[in-house]
Order: C-alpha cells, then structure tokens, then sequence
C-alpha cells in the first residue's frame, strides 16, 4: 500500500524527484540509452557481454538494493573515468556530464526510496543533549555528557533509526550514572544560599608586578648605561644575575614589556588595570566559590581609551581543561561603551557546566575562574600566543581596555528538581542511615517514578534495587553510598534511556499515541527535557489530546526559557552549523575573528530562528528579513554599530540596502562555508541548495579525476570554482550548485563584507605586506539550478525570494524530522502539502508550522 | 545440564572457569622455565597483529614512490626522508584497493571490513565483520583481551576516518575501544585491585546486569514488534557485558602483570599521545594482555600538536595551494618519524614467549596505512607493513601486485594465515597476497 501510494504521489509532481516509475521503482535517466548504444554496446550487449555484464538486460528500473548497486557500479566507473576504456572513443564532455548528473540523481531518489521507513518511527534513545537536560531538569545539576556515548551522525541527533547500542556504550551509561549520582546527592545535601555578591576585585593599583619590573629595570639601566656597580644601584646579589641582560636565561622580551607596559600606563594604574595588549599575561579575573545547581551574573566594569572604535570587545573566558586565560573558552563578550574617567557596568548571565564528578569538599575547595581579555584572535590553543600582530586598529594606542572593578552574583536556584525534593523530604543530609534503610524502597520507587516517565514500573523491580542497596549496606557502606548503584541502574535502564511508547494493550490496529507519549513526544520537541506537571496533568486528564488544548500547549512551551532547548538544538543541526564549531582557520590570518565574534557568530541564528518562532514570523525571513539579531561585537563586525552596541543579543532593524538579513548573510553559515582560510562557494552554493532549496546535492563520489593543479597558486577563488566546470564528472552536479555560492563573494571567508578579493601566500596578518598577493575585484554573479541569472548577493536573495514556498517547505520538513526522530517518508507528503496550502495566504509563519506539526497525524501516532 | 536459563547457562560458565584448561600463564611469568619449556615443545612463537589506520592519506609527491624495487635503491619521496634507518624493516605495497569503500572522507570504516557501508539496505550505515575480529576470535583465546582497539579522541575532527570504530563485530556494530593511553594501561596492567575485591565486584556486576536485563524486558509487552528490535540490542549488550564478566573470571587468579611504566597523563594530545600508546602497543604485547590490535589514530591532534590550525580535510583539498602542499608534507614526515620511532622499539623489545629469544618485532605483523590514498580516492590504499611475522616477506622493498585495484582483503586474508588464522578468503578476496612477498 504504501508503495501505492508513493507511485500516486510520485506521479502527481508532489514529490521533489519524480523519478518513480509504473512499476513503483525509480526509472533510470533516458540519456543513459544513446550513451549505451554509442559508447558501451560494443563490448556489453547481450552478443558480447564482456566481464559479464550485459547493459541491454539490465533493469531500467530500480526496486532493490542489489538492483541499485548494479547501476552504483556504473556510475562508479563513470565517475573515475575507467569506461569507456582509454583507447576507445571519449564521449564528449557534455554528453557525459549529463549522463553522470541524470544517473546520480536517479540513484540519489532510489537510495531515498529503499531507505524510506513508510512513516514508522524508530524507538529511540534519549540523545546527550536531551540526557544533560533531563539530568538538569529531574535531578537539578546541569553536567556535561562528553563522557556519554556519541550520537550517531544523521540529519538530526532525534533520529532513532541511525542509534545503534553497544555493550561499551552501555557501560559508559552505567558508569555515567554512577557519577551523576553521587554528585546530585552531594548537591542535593547542601544547603541552598542566599543569592549576593560572592566576590568582587577592584583593580586600581594592582599593577604590583609591572611596577616591580619597572623598578628593576631602571637599575639594571643605571648599571649597564651609567656605570654603576648593581649594588650602588640596589640590586642584591641575589638579584643582578638573575636580571643582567647578558644572563643567556634572562626574559628579556617578557621583562621589556611589563616595564613599558608600567610605564605607558602611569597615570591610570591609580584608577584601574589597563588590559595590556601585548604581555603574555593580559588578564584580569576572579574567582568565585561555585554550585553546580546555580547560574550566575558576572559584572564588569571598565572603559576605553577616546577615540578607539574596533578594539573595544572584551571577552569573556572559563578554564579550558586546566587552562585559563586566554588559553580558555569563551563564553561571551561586551562591548565597552564607556571611558577611562566615566567606565560603564555591563553584565552577563552565566551558566556554568559541570564535570560530571564535580563533588568539592567544601565550598571553596574547588572555586570557579572567570577571566576578563579584550577581545583579540580566537580560536584554538596556540594561535593565542601570537600577540606580536600587525595592529587591527594601527592608529590606536596600544592598550586600549580599561578595567575598573569585576563581581559575580549569585548564586541563583532552580525551583528545587523532583529529586531535591525527595532528598529534602526524607532528610538525607540529616538522618541515621537506619532510618534511611527504612524508606530507601520508597525513596527508589518516586524516583523511578520520575525517571521512566510515567511508563509503569515493573512488579519486584524496586525489591531488586533495594536488595542490591542492602547488600552495599551490609558491606559497610552508608545510605549516599550504598544508593548510588540502584540510583546508577535506574538511569541506565531501558525506561529511561529509551522514549519508550506502550502500545495499547487492546487494539494493534489503533496508532493513536496515548496521552502520556504524547506529552512525552511534544516536550522532547520543544525543550529536549521531559513533561513539567502542568503538562503532565493535561496528559493525565486526557485533554492534551484535544487540538486546542495542544496547541495552547505548543504556545505555552515555546514562551518558557526551556524552549532554547529547541531553538539551539534544531537550527545548528538543520542549518548544518555544528562543522562551525570544528573549523579549522587561521586567526593568525584573520584579524577579526576574536572569541568574542566567534562565540557571537554560533549564538546568531539561534537567535534568530529564536525571534522567527517567538513573533511567527514568515519562514521567507531565512531568505531576508529587514532585521538582524546581534550583540555589540557583532554589530561592530557588521558594520551596524551605529544602530545597537549593547551587550546582549538584541533585534537590529537594517537599514535600506543592507546586504545583511536572512540565514545566508549570517557570518556562521558564511563561515562554515569557508575552507583553508578562503571562501568556498562551493559549500555555501551546497548548503543554499540543501537548506533552502530543499534539494541537498548528492555526496561527493571517490575518485573522480584531479582537477589541473598546474594552476595559479594565487588564483581567485572564481577561477578555481570554475575549473570545475571543465570535467564533466564535476560538472555535472557542481554546476547546480557552485553558481549560487558565487553570490556570496562578497563575505569573506568569516562573513565580513568585502568588495576585493586578496589572495596571499602570507600564514600571518603582518607577512601580507612582504609576500606574494594578488586582488582581484568580486564578481558575486552566478545562477541559480533553475536558470535564473543574478549579480551580487541582493539579486540571489530577490532570486531566492521566488521559491518562499520550497525554503517553507524545507524549514517545515526539517522540523518534522527532529519532532518524529526519523527521515521524513513519502507517507508524510500529504500533510506537508497540505500544511503548505493552508500557510500560504500569511506566507508560512514558522510558530504556525510548528502547532501544525504537533497536531499532525504523524506526531499523534506511534 | 541445561543451558536454556541464564541461570544455568551461568552455572556452566563458572564451572567451565574451574574446570577448563587455565589461560597460559606465560604472558605474566615471562622468566618461568616451565613455560619456556611448553613454548619450546611447541617450538612455534606467537603471532601478533595490528592494524594502523591515519584517515585522509598522503599527497602522491610526498609519500608514494614510482619505482618499485628496493627502498634503498630507487627515488623515495621526501616524505620518507625520516625513515631512511629503517627502510629496511618496512615494505611498501601498492595496488591494493577497498572496491566496497564508496566513501571519499571516510578511510577507516570500511578499511577493515571491507565492506560498503552505505549500501542501501534500510540504516545510513551498516558494516561487517572486520578482518581483525576474526583473528581475535581465533588468536584471542589465551589472552586476558581477545583484542584491543585504540583510538583518537572523538573531538578529533575532520580527520577522514569515517564512522567511530575501525573493528567492527560479527553483526557489523563498531568497537570504538579506548580513546586515551591511561584508559589503556588500566586494560593492560588493571585497576591494583584485590582478588576479594575483584570477586566482590564481579558479583555485584551480575546482579545489576541481571535487574537491567529484568527491567528491559519487562518492557517487551508493551513495546510494538519494531520497539522490539531496539530492545533486543539493549539485552544483547548487556549479556555480552555479562560475557566479558565470565571471561575477567576465569583470569581472576591470574594476576595482572607488573607495570614497569608509569601511569601515562590523563591529557595527551597528538604528538605525546601517539608515543604513548606506541608504548601501550608494546606493553599490551610484551605481557600478552592481547595479540590484536588496532589503532585509529589522531590525525587531526597530530596537526594541532604540531601547531597547524587546519584540519587533515582542509589539507586534503590541497590542490594547487602551495602553502597546503607544505604542511602535507611537514605531517607526513611526522608520521614516518613516529612510525620509524615504533620500528625502533618494536625490534629492541625483546618477547618473552619467544622460544628463540626473538623480539617482538620478528613475531609481529604491522599494517599502518588507512583507506584513502590521497585526498578523496580510495584506490591503491597506502600499505605500509613491517614486523617478521609475514611469511617468506623480506623486507626493504616497493611492492607493486600485477594487477591494479587487487582487493585489499587478499592482503589481509594473507595476514590473518600467517598470523596462524584458520581462513580461506577475507571479504572480497579473490586470492591472497602471498605471491607478491615472494617476487
């Protein structure tokens, strides 16, 4: 039946491939019959067969895997140039390029049909997102899961189809669960404080070390310039060796610049620590006593010296590992508004992650580090230590950033998790362990409650984990310890690591989802965690199944803070934004991509899929849309510090001819389109293609031949994308996809506007002068896979603009994989369209697509 | 006795512990004259296998010689240039090709197995056995491990390895092994726990695997057939943990061998890294904690210790970029150095369960190399080989096999029997490799 209905579907157009055929399999290209006749026939007809292989017998239509494979051969062969054989005649560039294109797409729908799972939905395990989450929301301590097992690579991290289990991964989850255990009854133990001002740091005169420096300095100029004997002037025996220039060992470079550094800065140290430019510790911070169930806000307060316009980020920083400094991560930046002599307050909320056996002794056994840098180049290890860089604002003096005071507050709770509640209401911090063994049963039994989900708990099951507790209290272990492996083993267990929706017990034939999957379901949707009670109660009720009430449902959730869930876990997946995260560029080169823009850049379009959800607004805005979503650093890299330069995120109406707005002009997803450190128009024209245009290009094949690399190595990236068009293996699919990416030539390779290439053979910023270089002024014309012309990045978007019904649908699709956990299937189509149909008259608001999701059939059935 | 309970099936297994001939303690009593003497009688040394793989592969004017012949006489790359003491200890192989490996960013999923792991039945990926579990289900029985497999980091990006696992079990899911060469020096030299302690926690392992298995399949009513499936994979890992549970058992009162290294740091990366689990390849071997090995190194951590901010596929797209040809080149001598470092201490080890007082290095069989030769092609994989184990193999020479794209299961099928594997053909092995050791 379901094939059945494909063919319809496929028939009628619905489908983006209609390739199906009579016979329900999907036909392979016409132009793959001329080439046979005049190309292969000679050696491979039914007379000959040479190798065996008989063309003319061959299906021409493909139902199965192994027919599939058959025509993959082919291809394969094709595509490395091995057929036809080198001695006999090529076919022409053209003829074989629409072969290969024609074959490829041919075998890209049946691979889409063989792998289509006619609507079932896999069972599926909670992700590690979702796992972190649900740790955070059941049991109150937000934990990082790198120790989790990876998710497994896929459109979506929710499809449960690509999971697989094995026995180590399962016990990575065990002793996963060990941790967390211990660590939420270490939290869950301590009492909550009052939110204040943990600790705060004035930094006037704390240039102590510089001044030191300084001061010795002028001695060892008074010996070596003016004579002196190191005693007359006042350097002890101890010290003279230690700081005589001529001593191999002696640091110098470190010591000249603390003294200069004192020195330029004179008249500020009274006031506040200057953020030196160029000395190998440039920082200021602090330390605070931390919880690992609280957020906190850090303050800064600080100025910049008149004048200066880009160099006034400064950047936020944790410990990295043991690393702090600049050798840190980053988590977020401000962008100073005020002076030396009027420094402004700026302030950030902070969510701190914990390592999963994070149990501190005591409060401030183990405090946490908050550094305070400008805001120089980012990125990876190494590239830090390079401060010796050409100047990114040569005309302002050499520090810029002036820090008067920082604090942290905190810290700020939660409501208390179910199993803080629990832990408070059976006194486990205070009473005897003899009266814990006596509700350790129950205690079990409510937080397994909690952990399956509602899904039923097995009969004796509690009585197993209490007899294993017992016989760890036997051993000699106390109530925390002897709890920690039936604690440990409810979290590793079936109910919980897997989405578990029980069938009903009378009716196979019904799908209907019961309420409680239901509730399940949506909350994995929205927020990645599960139900809260109000959630839960309309389950319990049954009313979540009535439309109004789940679109109200809808409503409600995508208000609260959880829903960030969603937007941060779906648009970076949807958008292919994570390979953001593992870029490999080279700051050394590229002057502007600080930690600050780098952070801001990955936060941008979840902002903004963020505000297209919260206002409803139409899906055509991930084409354009008159606004952008920034913060200070951003905006300064955009050009629009003008209109915004505060320190949160915050809506930006672009003015008139902006080229900024929609997804493709956001320096992430230019930046993901970025290879070795110049654009690549062939990502960016790949990535328009799948996320907008909803018609990802098929993966790359092995061994197609080289391109010439005889080239210029100082070509221009046009020219270099070009050459592609000269093989016909290449040609027949880059030419549906590298003339979009052309578009974007004017963003650099981290999404700042350029109007001229420079193409250099320098590895640093300060080698561009002295190496060889060429520029080349931006051609930005290029072509869309339907023919349409355009020039320069307003044309592609006008371009674009006229398939707002195909970028709807993709955005809508997308989303109806991450909800369901499973590709979307040609069972779906109907509902697509329909949805569609109806979005169309108020031009497809997104927060609309979202309710017409969770009230799908789809999502309402097993 | 019934085997059909778990119960009983149990039983059988801690019965079998007592009565089953106990595991050679050779490994861990290298000095034993009795064991000497049981070597001797067998007069046949162990063989050892290990299988490298480094993802993206080398650029052809950097690694890949044109002439064949002996490494000493014919025009090496420059690449070669720090493994000019050892090309006497390595043999370089060309023509090998994996025909099933469809993927050009993807070197070792497949490289083992030999399989086509985006085929088109219903999953995005599905594997096969690899060649190395197959010798580890027959070299494996008299080791504590029947196999260990290293690994990178998984923040290790873009580094052309593909999938999370160069082994692959029977039913195709992968064996991503220990990322970190502290997670392996536990495996090898254990955890200093007491025989009491060690029972005590093999005990309390069971009953919680007995209440997960309990817990899962309770579920089996209410789950619809497909659910089913996915069940089905959550018991079968945990009565393979309970597997390995007997297997620890039955080496319980085999005590671990002493470490005669220190415990190596808990955060190595790239460079260090590689060194360190060199050396936890040579200990593994030396105190026979296994005999099958594989590694799937951490290239792109290799870049970034040497300081490069590209990753292995930024500098696969070299093209003409001269600045990328560079930096193959500096990684690509950085791999022969490490390796020929390896040569090194593979033949000053000495192998204690060698009758004739050979090293480790006459008693191995190293593959290093991966799936992809340069770039994005997959044929004629680089084949690196070193070690004494191969039959009839002088070293010291470029290999070529006659005929373009041979599969490169024919090379491992020839490994696997010379390593005393009882198997006629690998895969797609349409022969073995043996004739081109011997030209």
């Amino acid at each position: 039946m379901n094939r059945y209905l494909a063919t319809i579907l496929f028939s009628l157009g619905v489908l983006t491939i209609p390739l199906f055929g009579a016979d329900t399999g999907v036909l392979t290209p016409k132009s793959i019959e001329p080439f046979f006749e005049s190309h292969c026939y000679d050696c491979h007809d039914a007379a000959t067969a040479k190798a065996d292989l008989n063309l003319e017998d061959l299906t021409r239509s493909i139902t199965n895997g192994t027919d599939a494979l058959h025509w993959q051969d082919i291809l394969d062969q094709l595509n490395a140039g091995e057929m036809p054989p080198k001695k006999k005649p090529q076919p022409a560039k053209e003829e074989l390029a629409k072969v290969v294109g024609d074959l490829t797409k041919s075998l890209q729908a049946a691979q889409k049909m063989l792998r289509d799972s006619g609507g079932s939905i896999a069972l599926r395990r909670l992700n590690r997102r979702e796992y972190e989450t649900t740790i955070k929301d059941m049991m109150g301590i937000r934990l990082s899961g790198e120790k989790l097992p990876d998710d497994p690579s896929g459109r979506f991290d929710t499809i449960g189809q690509n999971q697989s289990l094995t026995p180590m991964q399962l016990q990575k989850y065990f002793n996963y669960g060990q941790e967390v255990a211990r660590t939420v009854l270490h939290w869950a133990c301590e009492p909550r404080m009052e939110p204040q001002v943990l600790e705060r740091r004035e930094f006037a005169n704390t240039e102590g070390r510089s001044k030191r420096i300084y001061e010795i300095m002028e001695k060892v100029r008074l010996v070596k310039e003016e004579g002196k004997t190191p005693a007359e002037a006042g350097l002890t025996d101890k010290e003279w060796p230690k700081y005589d220039p001529d001593n191999p060992n002696a640091q110098k470079a470190v010591w000249k610049g603390q003294r200069e550094y004192y020195d330029r800065n004179r008249h500020i140290h009274a006031k506040g620590r200057m953020l030196s430019h160029d000395l190998l510790v440039e920082h200021v911070s602090l330390s605070y006593p931390q919880d690992a169930r609280a957020d906190y806000r850090v303050r800064f307060c600080g100025g910049v010296v008149d004048g200066v316009s880009i160099r006034r980020g400064v950047r936020l920083m944790e410990k990295n590992g043991k690393l702090g400094g600049k050798h840190g991560r980053s988590f977020g930046s401000f962008w100073l508004q005020g002076t030396i002599d009027k420094p402004t307050v700026h302030e950030a909320f902070y969510h701190p992650v914990f390592r999963p056996d994070f149990r501190p002794e005591n409060r401030n056994a183990s405090r946490r580090f908050v550094f305070a840098l400008e805001d120089k180049r980012g990125g990876p290890g190494s590239e830090q230590f390079y401060h010796h860089y050409r100047s990114i604002e040569p005309e302002a003096p050499k520090d810029t950033i002036f820090a008067q005071w920082m604090e942290v507050e905190g810290p700020f709770y939660d409501p208390k998790s179910p199993f803080e509640k629990l832990v408070g209401k059976y006194q486990v911090a205070t009473a005897s362990d003899d009266t814990l063994d006596s509700v350790a049963a129950t205690f079990l039994t409510k937080f397994a409650e909690v952990a399956f989900r509602s899904s039923a708990i097995p009969e004796n099951y509690i009585d197993q984990l209490s007899h294993i507790y017992m016989e760890q209290r036997k051993a000699g272990l106390n109530f925390r310890e002897a709890i920690v492996d039936p604690l440990a083993m409810i979290l590793t267990s079936f109910r919980f690591l897997y989405l578990v929706e029980p069938q009903k017990k009378e009716a196979a034939t019904d799908n209907k989802l019961d309420p409680i999957s239901l509730a399940n379901r949506l909350s994995y949707f929205l927020w990645s965690s599960p139900p809260d009670e109000a959630l839960l109660s309309l389950a319990k009720s049954g009313d979540l199944l009535q439309p109004i009430v789940l679109q109200q449902q809808v409503d409600r959730m995508l208000e609260s803070p959880r829903a960030e869930h969603f937007f941060a876990g779906f648009m970076p997946q949807w958008a292919h934004l994570k390979r953001f995260d593992s870029l490999s560029l080279n700051s050394k080169l590229l002057e502007h991509r600080t930690d600050g823009m780098i952070h801001a850049s990955r936060r941008e379009p979840i902002e903004f899929f963020k505000t297209l959800v919260q206002e409803n607004l139409p899906a055509s805005h991930l084409i354009d849309s008159d606004f952008v979503m920034a913060n200070g650093v951003l905006a300064m890299k955009y050009g629009l510090s003008g209109y915004y330069s505060g320190d949160g995120f915050q809506k930006i109406q672009l003015p008139p001819n902006s080229p900024r707005g929609g997804l493709i002009t956001q320096a992430a997803f230019l930046s993901t389109g970025t290879m070795g450190n110049r654009t690549s128009p062939v990502i960016r024209g790949s990535l328009v293609k799948e996320i907008l245009l909803n018609d990802p290009p098929p993966p790359p094949p092995p061994n197609v031949p080289e391109l010439d690399t005889g080239a210029d190595p100082l070509a221009s990236v046009r020219s270099l994308v070009e050459l592609h068009q000269t093989k016909a293996q290449c040609a027949s699919c880059h030419a549906r996809f590298d003339f979009i990416g052309l578009g974007l030539e004017n963003f650099d390779a981290i999404g700042l506007w350029r109007d001229e290439e420079l193409v250099t053979e320098a590895r640093e910023a300060q080698q561009i002068e002295k190496r060889p270089k060429k520029v080349y002024p931006v051609d930005a014309s290029g072509e869309l896979p339907n023919g349409e012309t355009f020039n320069g990045v307003h044309e592609l978007k006008a371009a674009l603009m006229k398939e707002k019904r195909t970028v709807a649908g993709s955005l809508l699709e997308g989303m109806l994989c991450y909800a369901l956990g499973r590709d979307v299937s040609f069972t779906d189509l109907p509902m697509i369209e329909e949805s569609l149909n109806e979005l169309e008259k108020d031009n497809f608001p997104v927060r609309a697509m979202i309710k017409k999701i969770a009230t799908s059939q789809s999502f309402l059935s097993r | 006795m019934n085997l059909t309970t778990n119960s009983s099936r149990r039983t059988f297994l801690r019965a079998g512990a007592k009565t089953l001939s106990l595991p050679f303690l050779s490994s861990l009593l290298p000095a034993s004259a009795q064991v000497a003497a049981e070597k001797a009688l067998a007069n046949k040394s162990v063989r050892r296998l290990l299988w490298m793989s480094m993802g993206h592969g080398h650029m052809e004017k950097h690694f890949y010689p044109k002439a064949n012949g002996t490494l000493s006489n014919i025009a090496l790359p420059s690449g070669w240039d720090p493994m000019k003491k050892n090309l006497g200890h390595v043999t370089m192989v060309s023509n090998f090709t994996n025909a099933e490996n469809k993927q050009p960013h993807d070197g070792s999923e497949a490289v083992l197995t030999c399989a086509n792991v985006v085929g088109f039945p219903g999953k995005a990926r599905h594997n096969s056995i690899s060649c190395d579990q197959v010798a580890a289900a027959q070299l494996g029985k008299e080791t504590r491990h029947e196999s260990l497999q290293f690994n990178c980091a998984n923040n290790d990006s873009g580094n052309g390895h593909g999938g999370v696992a160069m082994s692959y079990r029977g039913d195709g899911s992968p064996l991503p092994g220990l990322a970190s060469p502290l997670e392996v020096f536990f495996k090898v030299f254990g955890g200093n726990m007491s025989r009491e302690e060690m029972l005590n926690t093999l005990k309390q392992r069971r009953s919680i695997l007995d209440i997960l298995e309990f817990e899962g399949n309770s579920t089996k009513r209410v789950l619809s057939k497909d659910d089913r499936e996915k069940l089905e994979e959550y018991t079968t890992s945990i009565r393979d943990i309970e597997l390995s549970l007997s297997r620890e058992e039955k080496w319980i009162d085999v005590p671990y061998p002493q470490s005669a290294q220190k415990k190596p740091p808990e955060e190595l990366e790239g460079e260090p890294e590689i060194e360190a689990m060199f050396k936890m390849i040579l200990a593994a071997w030396q105190t026979d904690a296994t005999r099958v090995i594989t590694y799937r190194m951490p290239d792109a951590g290799l870049l970034q210790s040497m300081g490069i901010s590209s990753t292995p596929h930024t500098l696969s797209h070299y093209g003409s970029n001269t600045s990328l040809h560079d930096l193959n080149l500096q990684r690509t001598k950085k791999w022969m150095q490490l390796y020929s470092g390896f040569i090194d201490q593979l033949r000053s080890a000495t192998d204690p369960l060698d009758p004739n007082g050979g090293t480790i290095f006459d008693n191995c069989l190293v593959y290093n190399g991966g799936g992809l030769r340069t770039a994005h092609r997959n044929t004629s994989v680089p084949c690196l080989l070193t070690g004494g184990g191969f039959q009839g193999l002088s070293h010291g020479q470029h290999r070529v096999a006659p005929k373009e794209n041979t599969p490169l299961a024919n090379l491992w099928t020839t490994m696997l029997q010379n390593a005393g594997v009882r198997i006629d053909r690998f895969a797609d092995a349409n022969a073995t490799a043996c004739s081109i050791f011997k030209s």
